[in-house]
């Protein structure tokens, strides 16, 4: 695999190798298109098994920031950096000091914070070299977790699919079956049901599945029987390339929003689901909310501001559905349409010669 | 290829693919060590085959400019640019301009200059992106001048090592390749009255050291069976290889061209047949001083970036010490002052102040 070709793909800008020998560092940062504006990304840390997959991983998820923050509104680049080691066994005081040097060296260009496999405490100790890390635990000055908003902006997402197919925004009644009982699984739950939805969910982790059963009226069932469940709306909130050619046979629904990353395994299994008339509801908006949120700690952190972006992403949505409709294609290419649209009008504006 | 493991065994500190689907940029920013300062290196623009062997050049010569830095006292670390591209017709403005950017994102981490498949004019436009560009031409200017005066000062100390004067009077010097360095040093040899056998491929370089320094002439691959004081490659890399090693009759290998052994073990040889060898990094570190006078606090100048070239000398005598202490080649020897000066440079910075 040649590094430019893969660059070349999807336009990337820069990915940056970074290695501290005292540390064991071994870190890449993608950064896609900086058209918006400084590049805003997670840092996750997984034991890859090879060099390939942590670089594939980082221009994936990069590119998808990119879509994330320029539909969102947001006037952030997509950029996402990943920590080649294993987040169990190799996190140390160094470790992080030293990926927080590196961040410091990018001056703004590239601001990060927690996501999987990474924890508040982790760019606690980053922070400590550099001022570009958001998302830091409340004691300590930060916002949070970022989990609440962006279970709420799928609550907020799955009712304006719900108003686009069935006329009305009401969720009463309806049957939602829940994939994944995370910060926002769990939480989504908990919208739903206040929402007087029946809820039927399962997590690869039982015990959690049960602890989520014991607080509330869930119907927990086995993670491979997720996918077989008569039920209006399927809300995966748990890894990404879920929606593949063998569960989109199996789903039983007419909706499927949800809080995972790059649900779709690939771009023809979108088409499927648009042929089964299935809405499926494009994942970098449905679930931007914790962007939003981390997006607004950059600006100067403001909770009402933060919940009615978060709402606003219905009424995005909204838009976004109309749009395929208009253009007769599955909503995710009308999301990406909205995508290029926003970077090409706004790098136009920027032209404007300002003394 | 794997990029970490290669990171990992030659302790680099980043390496940045940069990549602009306008101008098609592809260009890839290596930062080796940056504990004596940002990192120096000029960017190099060659049709590479593979992508692989772009990566290999800019990780084996962004150390080398570390070594460097460190061994002439430089608060400088290593650092170098590759573009993979056709110098004579994949130059655009937009390239440049994108590539100035980019260097500009790395905040003077790393700082650029003309190398080979580069120019002065290119660095101009360079530098309408970034003011991380070294050796432009209204400032520090042609460094040739400058490092065939280190080669000069580096040849002197040869001679003071070997026979305890460092007079190049009467000595016989044979200077393979005499482009802007070697012709400039043949200037130095020629007013302290050394005897100069010249080599080029161009004729007319030659003719002109005849006439105007009373230089001998031979033909190119003639230079090396010379019987002189000291060989002199100032042209291509490589020329102490397995073919070359045993037909020299000199007593000091010193000259301005870079990798000038092909191997690490042709040092050993060397050593082995008696010739003293002065370490290329070394002794043709002028330009980089020359270069590094930029950021003097109180601006360039040529006279300082001169007084500073003359500490080449010291430089090689320490070389030459330790080389002689441990039983060990000039080259492994200088690579060992370089990393004793970032190891005990990189040790003080922990004093608070």
């Amino acid at each position: 695999m040649g590094i430019f070709d893969e660059m070349a793909r999807e336009g990337h800008e820069q990915l940056v190798f970074l290695h501290d020998s005292e540390s064991g560092l071994r870190s890449v940062v993608g950064i896609h298109d900086s058209t918006l504006g400084p590049v805003l990304g997670g840092c996750r840390m997984h034991n890859y098994d090879t060099e390939e997959k942590v670089i594939d991983d980082v221009l994936r998820l990069s590119l998808g920031m990119t879509a994330k923050s320029a539909v969102t509104g947001c006037n952030h680049g997509g950029g996402k950096a990943v920590i080649w080691g294993d987040p169990d066994t190799d996190k140390t005081e160094a470790l992080f000091r030293a990926f927080g040097r590196f961040v410091q060296s990018m001056r703004g260009r590239f601001c990060t914070g927690t996501d999987m496999g990474t924890t508040g405490e982790d760019f606690l100790i980053a922070a400590q070299e550099s001022e570009w890390v958001v998302g830091l635990p409340d004691y300590a000055g930060g916002i949070g977790d970022t989990s609440v908003t962006t279970a709420y902006g799928v609550f907020c997402g799955l009712q304006a699919a719900a108003d686009h197919l069935w006329g009305s925004g009401d969720l009463n009644g309806r049957t939602v079956v829940v994939q994944g009982l995370g910060k926002v699984g769990a939480r989504l739950v908990e919208h739903l049901i206040e929402a007087g939805c029946t809820v039927i969910a399962s997590d690869v982790d039982e015990r959690r599945a049960r602890r989520l059963e014991a607080s509330f009226p869930v119907k927990i069932v086995g993670p491979e029987e997720i996918y077989d469940i008569d039920c209006d709306i399927f809300a995966p909130c748990a890894m990404g390339g879920v929606l593949n050619e063998d569960t989109v046979e199996r789903l039983k629904c007419q909706i499927i929003g949800g809080a995972a990353n790059n649900q779709l395994a690939h771009e023809d299994v979108g088409h499927m689901l648009f042929e089964r008339q299935i809405l499926y509801v494009p994942d970098y908006i449905i679930n931007a909310g914790g962007l939003i949120q981390v997006a607004d700690e950059v600006l100067g952190y403001e909770p009402e501001r933060v919940r009615l972006k978060t709402e606003g992403l219905g009424q995005l949505l909204g838009r976004c559905f109309s749009l395929a409709d208009e253009l007769d294609v599955p909503p995710f290419e009308a999301a990406d349409r909205l995508v290029e649209e926003r970077i090409r009008k706004i790098a136009k504006v920027g032209r404007i010669f300002l003394v | 290829m794997q990029i970490f493991q290669q990171m990992t065994d030659m302790e680099h500190e980043q390496l940045v693919f940069c990549h602009d689907k306008v101008s098609g940029l592809k260009a890839i920013i290596a930062i080796h060590d940056t504990t004596l300062g940002p990192a120096l290196g000029g960017t190099r623009m060659w049709d590479y085959d593979s992508e692989e062997e772009a990566i290999t050049d800019a990780l084996r010569l962004s150390k080398g400019m570390t070594y460097k830095s460190s061994v002439m006292g430089l608060n400088l670390g290593g650092g170098k640019g590759v573009i993979i591209g056709d110098a004579r017709k994949d130059k655009t403005e937009e390239l440049w301009r994108a590539y100035g950017r980019f260097v500009e994102t790395l905040g003077g981490r790393y700082i650029t200059a003309e190398d080979v498949g580069t120019t002065p004019e290119d660095m101009d436009i360079v530098s309408q992106e970034t003011d991380y560009v070294a050796g432009l031409a209204h400032l520090s200017g042609d460094p040739s001048p400058v490092t065939a005066y280190g080669t000069y000062v580096g040849m002197k100390a040869c001679m003071e090592h070997l026979t305890g004067s460092d007079s190049l009077q009467g000595r016989c010097i044979a200077v393979q390749g005499i482009g802007s360095v070697g012709y400039a040093l043949c200037e130095y040899l020629a007013e302290e009255r050394a005897e100069i056998i010249v080599s080029d491929i161009y004729p007319d370089a030659v003719e002109q050291a005849v006439e105007q320094l009373g230089a001998t002439a031979v033909e190119p691959d003639d230079i090396y069976d010379q019987e002189c004081d000291i060989f002199a490659p100032c042209a291509l890399g490589a020329v102490i290889n397995d073919a070359s090693i045993d037909r020299l009759r000199c007593r000091v290998v010193a000259g301005a061209a870079n990798n000038q052994l092909e191997r690490q073990e042709h040092g050993e040889q060397l050593r082995e047949r008696g010739i003293l060898y002065a370490p290329d990094f070394v002794i043709n570190g002028g330009g980089v001083i020359n270069v590094a006078h930029e950021f003097h606090p109180s601006g360039y100048s040529r006279d300082l970036a001169l007084r500073k070239v003359d500490t080449i000398s010291d430089r090689l005598l320490q070389v030459f010490a330790v080389s002689d202490e441990e039983g060990i080649p000039t080259s492994v020897a200088a690579n060992r002052v370089a990393e004793e000066r970032i190891r005990s440079i990189g040790r003080i910075q922990r004093i608070r102040v």
